[in-house]
């Protein structure tokens, strides 16, 4: 997220803007050769393993690991768990993110500082505190049903622990940055005579924002939405704390072959397949993403 | 305040005459506009000149309807609209970086007001054409924002603001991004769609020889208030004040005096009666020549001389420039002014240190008053 925060100071007006003199081209990307060694060593190697397990265990070339991914209704019903949550998720940060991004815009800058350090909090905590934090908040006789009963607003707790409700919450909180920061980025480059424009040219304040200001912030949303899809469909802790049995995900199921059955190809097919959907996702919000964090190239 | 002639091509339009009373605006403690009166009348092309940071542009804001005035009111055809929004005041704005929305193409761009109107479909394809063919862009409609030049953005700015018939136009500095040759060909298309729509156009620019080419009168800003305002040539050959007279163009001023009795004093030389009437006070003053009031001639060797209505005075050249029909000379004097002349191009030494005498005639002089 580096890239993200070096374009989101909001005291710099236009940050995302390249500064004149910069080297273009591959040379200027030297710097970046030993993260992407190290990366190329901690990532793309244990993936190429685990995709080639996925195709040769337990003896030798076959498909059949895929064939019980792909058929297995258990692995469908993880795998739908796995989608649904992560567009309830997505949809909730979008929302949630982008009225939050607006009114870090909107604010006065000693409020916007505030909002942004706000906004910025989930990242310094772990997300298993987080997620615990969560259960004490949401079990039984936890915080919030405590207040209800004391209130007298309930007679007996709700569940809200172990349910998609929680899960929702939980994911959203943690993902919520990573919308909200895209969005701020294109608010920002957002220019201010492209409103006055529009109120010229006949538009109310309202319709300035749903026809103008909306449609040229979007890019940064797509972005949000994308990075905040392809990170819940990766969830694991989260649902497993906080979700009910409907809401395990397939990193679940995927952990279960390996621990508890040592069946490194379905949990090979299983984890290659989630990759592809992530590529894929990538694939088509690639445009997007580029344009909602780096900022269009003019 | 000659109304423009109207062709037939565009009869509908309706041209507004706007009245600024006494509009002041301040930011923080920062007065940017001072009790400014001014009046535009319906369908005349009316420049803002000045230095930035002088008020022009928070004028035309103020016009638009963009900032509310801090004290003072803004009429349209002598309704009050100061409280009403922009959206609702009818005008098209042109913004120097084209402000066009980057993600509708250059027909929904230009379709953006009729839309806003709630005009019908047909019609407002219609209106897109008509308007895009007005600025020579037919056809574009498809076409991306992004895939056009600065000039052509710019054009399709211009077919966005006047689409919608509006009362009157405003043009914060539109051509200022473009490079010269687009820009004096975009002044010349700018001042032809003026004449044939009849509108009101309130354009802004801090350069002198736009203002003087495309208005019918020019309003030369000054710390937030109208420190000039005429027609083009009565700013630039009357100018009223020394400021005036350098921000209008190049110029030539001497020192001199007037004394009791008429009589016009030049540093050096035996006073001389001034042969027109003044209405200055008897003290310094400075008398200002336009480049092309100045005769230059190869040095004479011959010393100053004041006599009936003419000067002749050698001066040093202190640099000189070749700009093609004519040669730009900056000159001193032996006691110490300095001016730009022009003179053409053949037979005038115009090395630094050379010397050159100007004839100056007290007739095409300018009186101005000395700044404190």
């Amino acid at each position: 997220m580096a890239g993200v925060l070096t374009t989101l100071d909001p005291t710099v007006p236009g940050a995302a803007v390249r500064r004149p003199g910069h080297r273009r081209g591959l040379g200027g990307a030297l710097p970046a050769v030993p993260l992407l060694v190290v990366l190329g060593l901690l990532f793309v190697v244990p993936v190429a393993v685990v995709v080639g397990r996925s195709f040769t265990y337990p003896d030798g070339a076959t498909l059949a690991n895929y064939r019980t991914a792909l058929t297995d209704p258990v692995a469908r019903q993880f795998a739908w768990n796995t989608v649904r949550t992560a567009l309830v998720v997505s949809v909730a940060s979008c929302l949630l993110g982008y009225t939050y991004a607006y009114a870090m815009y909107r604010a006065g800058r000693t409020v916007r500082v505030l909002l942004l350090f706000c906004a910025l909090l989930p990242f310094w905590t772990s997300l298993l505190v987080r997620s615990y934090a969560w259960t004490v908040l949401l079990r039984d006789r936890g915080v919030l049903n405590e207040l209800l009963l004391q209130l007298g607003v309930i007679d007996a707790p709700l569940p809200l622990l172990r349910t998609s409700l929680a899960v929702t919450l939980g994911m959203t909180q943690i993902l919520l940055p990573f919308v909200i920061l895209p969005v701020y980025a294109a608010m920002t480059r957002f220019p201010p005579d492209l409103a006055l424009a529009a109120r010229s040219l006949g538009a109310s304040r309202r319709r300035v924002f749903w026809e103008v200001f909306l449609p040229a912030t979007m890019p940064g949303l797509v972005a949000g939405a994308v990075l905040a899809f392809i990170l819940a469909v990766g969830y694991y802790i989260t649902p497993v704390l906080l979700g009910g049995p409907g809401d395990q995900p397939i990193a679940v199921l995927i952990e279960n072959a390996v621990q508890q059955r040592g069946d490194w190809g379905t949990a090979g097919a299983l984890s290659t397949l989630v990759v592809v959907l992530v590529l894929a996702l990538l694939a088509l919000g690639w445009r997007f993403l580029a344009k909602g964090l780096l900022g269009a190239r003019r | 305040m000659v109304q423009p002639e109207r062709t037939a091509e565009t009869p509908t339009t309706r041209a507004v005459g706007v009245s600024l009373r006494s509009v002041s605006k301040s930011y923080g403690a920062t007065a940017v506009v001072r009790d400014l009166d001014l009046e535009v009348a319906p369908g005349e092309f009316v420049s803002m000149l000045g230095p930035s940071g002088s008020g022009k542009t928070t004028t035309l804001k103020m016009i638009a309807g963009f900032e509310q005035p801090g004290a003072g009111s803004v009429h349209f055809d002598g309704r009050d609209v100061t409280d009403l929004p922009p959206e609702r005041r009818d005008v098209g704005v042109v913004f120097q970086n084209y402000s066009l929305f980057p993600h509708l193409d250059v027909g929904a761009n230009v379709a953006f007001p009729l839309r806003m109107r709630r005009v019908p479909g047909q019609e407002r394809a219609e209106r897109v054409q008509r308007a895009l063919e007005m600025v020579d862009l037919g056809g574009y409609e498809r076409r991306r924002v992004a895939q056009l030049s600065g000039g052509q953005q710019q054009r399709v700015a211009i077919a966005r603001a006047i689409v919608f018939e509006p009362r009157l136009l405003l043009m914060d500095e539109p051509l200022g991004a473009l490079d010269r040759r687009l820009r004096e060909a975009m002044q010349l298309e700018i001042k032809s769609l003026h004449e044939r729509l009849g509108v009101t156009v309130v354009y802004v620019t801090h350069d002198q020889e736009e203002a003087l080419t495309m208005s019918d009168r020019v309003v030369l800003f000054r710390d937030g208030a109208i420190e000039q305002h005429g027609s083009p040539r009565e700013v630039y050959e009357r100018p009223s004040t020394a400021f005036a007279a350098d921000f209008l163009g190049d110029s030539l001023s001497i020192s001199a005096r007037l004394l009791p009795g008429g009589l016009l004093e030049v540093p050096g030389l035996p006073a001389q009666r001034f042969p027109l009437g003044t209405g200055m006070p008897v003290g310094p003053v400075r008398l200002m020549w336009r480049p092309h009031a100045v005769e230059v001639t190869a040095p004479s060797g011959l010393p100053a001389e004041f006599s009936a209505d003419r000067l002749r005075i050698p001066v040093e050249v202190l640099a000189g420039g070749y700009a093609g029909d004519v040669t730009r000379l900056r000159v001193r004097f032996a006691w110490g002014d300095e001016g730009v002349v022009a003179t053409p191009s053949r037979g005038i030494d115009h090395r630094r240190g050379s010397s050159v005498d100007l004839h100056l005639s007290l007739a095409s002089a300018v009186l101005l008053p000395v700044q404190s």
